[in-house]
């Protein structure tokens, strides 16, 4: 099942493209690197952005990281945990 | 005139079509040769739930709340189907049902996202779309088949187009008319392609149960099923009179639909329905069965209507309760009055008028609440001064247009009315 959070993470990104592909997250002192996101939408907060993308680490932990546009910052919001 | 099966009756019909053909509505004609398309993604929630989440994939889940709350299935996925788990049916009966079943809980922004993408993908294909859910669609596609060598050709192109750019599959009906086209989308799920001609309608769609029929409700069914009509080929060839007799101008309206003539066009999107209404409707969870609670979540959902209207600069002047008990015993009530008007406070005292009425001083539990306004129009810049602009009108204006624009700039959760803060999100 999906574990909801609402973890500030460090992200390493990259824009290419017009496009934003988080690569890399740092969680509770841990580093993630993404190896494949299988999911991205967006949604408007009044005129602002917010950005989500469901990625897969290289243990297969699925996650799903959002970035708000309004505030710069990259939050960790569920972890599926077995 | 007509024998015991419904091949029986069709050739009865046959023999004199004369008597039928006076019925048929004038607009019918018009719209002959035309070819419609409908889409249904397969599992739409669940199949985006397994494309993030590879655990997931080949399991039965449920997308929705958890059973702990006292929420419903959005989607069931199809292992999750065998096990008899459907859509709209309580987490707790699935979990009864399928007891290795897993629930995920729905993710409405990314199912809308993709959405969005969907009818970019079926623009490419009709220029006439009509987005009837967010996971269903029409196309118009009269004249566009040429384009694609046949209608088969087309369907399997945006079948291919869907998979190829959203890992997602979908079945399509394609026919003459709204109602058979989505008939024929649901003849082979998942993955389903079928195109019906008339004669498809009578060899597939007839031998249907007429329960298949969209417009055919639980009360329309009894009804039918009370004078014998079984199939969608007995409603299509049952005599007339004998339907209007039972279900008045509407049983005569089936029988068109039954037989693949009726005339309901493809409403793109630049073209709103006239009869529009918006609601909003809301499962209460367990514990908030107060009489306070429920209070609280009509006045949110009052601002949320009101909102979307305001935000369209629609108004209505027909408010609509609904309200479910924990027996699933539902009732709707309505009030009709001569101003319109898309004023959250003063909906709210109507709404809260008819809630009153309904539950009295009653405590039984209620499981659901929905507020709908409809009778819409767009609004008028300069209306004449109403009953409702009075000093206490004109307040609740300013502060509807300050929440507003609020919510324009930075989104919807950003302000909530102190009162509603209970049974908001």
């Amino acid at each position: 099942m999906y574990q909801d959070l609402d973890d500030p993470i460090e992200v390493i990104a990259v824009f290419s493209g017009h496009q934003l592909k988080p690569v890399r997250f740092k969680w509770k002192d841990r580093v993630h690197k993404i190896t494949r996101i299988t999911g991205s939408w967006k949604k408007l907060e009044g005129e602002f952005i917010v950005r989500f993308f469901a990625v897969i680490d290289e243990n297969t932990n699925v996650f799903q990281l959002m970035y708000n546009e309004r505030l710069t910052d990259w939050t960790l919001s569920k972890v599926w945990v077995e | 005139m007509f024998g015991n099966s419904w091949q029986d009756r069709v050739d009865g019909f046959l023999e004199k079509p004369e008597a039928n053909q006076k019925r048929r509505p004038p607009g019918a004609a018009r719209f002959r040769g035309r070819r419609i398309v409908h889409i249904d993604m397969d599992a739409y929630f669940a199949a985006l739930e397994e494309i993030k989440n590879p655990h997931l994939a080949g399991k039965p889940i449920a997308v929705g709340s958890s059973p702990t709350s006292r929420g419903v299935v959005s989607t069931a996925s199809y292992p999750a189907r065998r096990y008899g788990v459907r859509s709209g049916m309580s987490t707790r009966e699935a979990l009864r049902l399928c007891p290795q079943v897993i629930f995920v809980g729905s993710e409405l922004q990314q199912y809308t996202y993709v959405s969005a993408e969907l009818i970019n993908i079926y623009h490419k294909f009709s220029p006439s779309v009509q987005a009837t859910s967010v996971d269903e669609a029409f196309l118009d596609i009269t004249g566009c088949a040429h384009l694609y060598g046949s209608e088969e050709q087309l369907g399997r192109q945006l079948k291919n187009t869907i998979r190829d750019k959203l890992s997602l599959t979908c079945s399509v009906g394609i026919a003459s008319t709204k109602v058979m086209a989505k008939v024929a989308s649901s003849v082979f799920k998942p993955d389903g392609l079928t195109v019906l001609d008339q004669q498809g309608i009578i060899q597939i769609v007839h031998p249907l149960p007429v329960g298949k029929l969209w417009g055919v409700g639980p009360s329309t069914l009894r009804a039918l099923e009370e004078i014998g009509i079984k199939t969608i080929g007995d409603l299509a060839h049952w005599p007339v009179d004998k339907l209007r007799r039972r279900l008045g101008s509407f049983g005569e309206a089936l029988r068109l639909i039954a037989r693949g003539e009726d005339d309901s066009r493809v409403l793109a999107q630049e073209e709103p329905p006239q009869d529009k209404s918006m609601s909003h409707e809301r499962t209460l969870p367990l514990k908030a069965v107060s009489r306070d609670y429920q209070l609280a979540t009509l006045h949110y959902l009052c601002d949320r209507v009101t909102r979307r209207m305001r935000r369209h600069n629609y108004e209505g002047r027909t408010v609509t309760l609904k309200l479910r008990w924990t027996d699933f015993k539902t009732i709707t009530r309505a009030i009709t009055f001569s101003q319109y008007t898309d004023d959250t406070l003063h909906i709210y005292k109507i709404v809260k008028g008819i809630w009153q009425a309904a539950v009295g001083e009653s405590n039984k539990p209620v499981r659901l609440l929905g507020v709908a306004v409809s009778h819409l129009r767009e609004k008028v810049n300069n209306p004449q001064l109403g009953l409702f602009d009075n000093s206490a009108g004109r307040r609740h204006k300013i502060t509807d247009t300050f929440i507003d624009s609020l919510r324009d700039k930075y989104g919807e959760s950003v302000i909530h009315r102190a009162y509603s803060h209970l049974g908001s999100d």
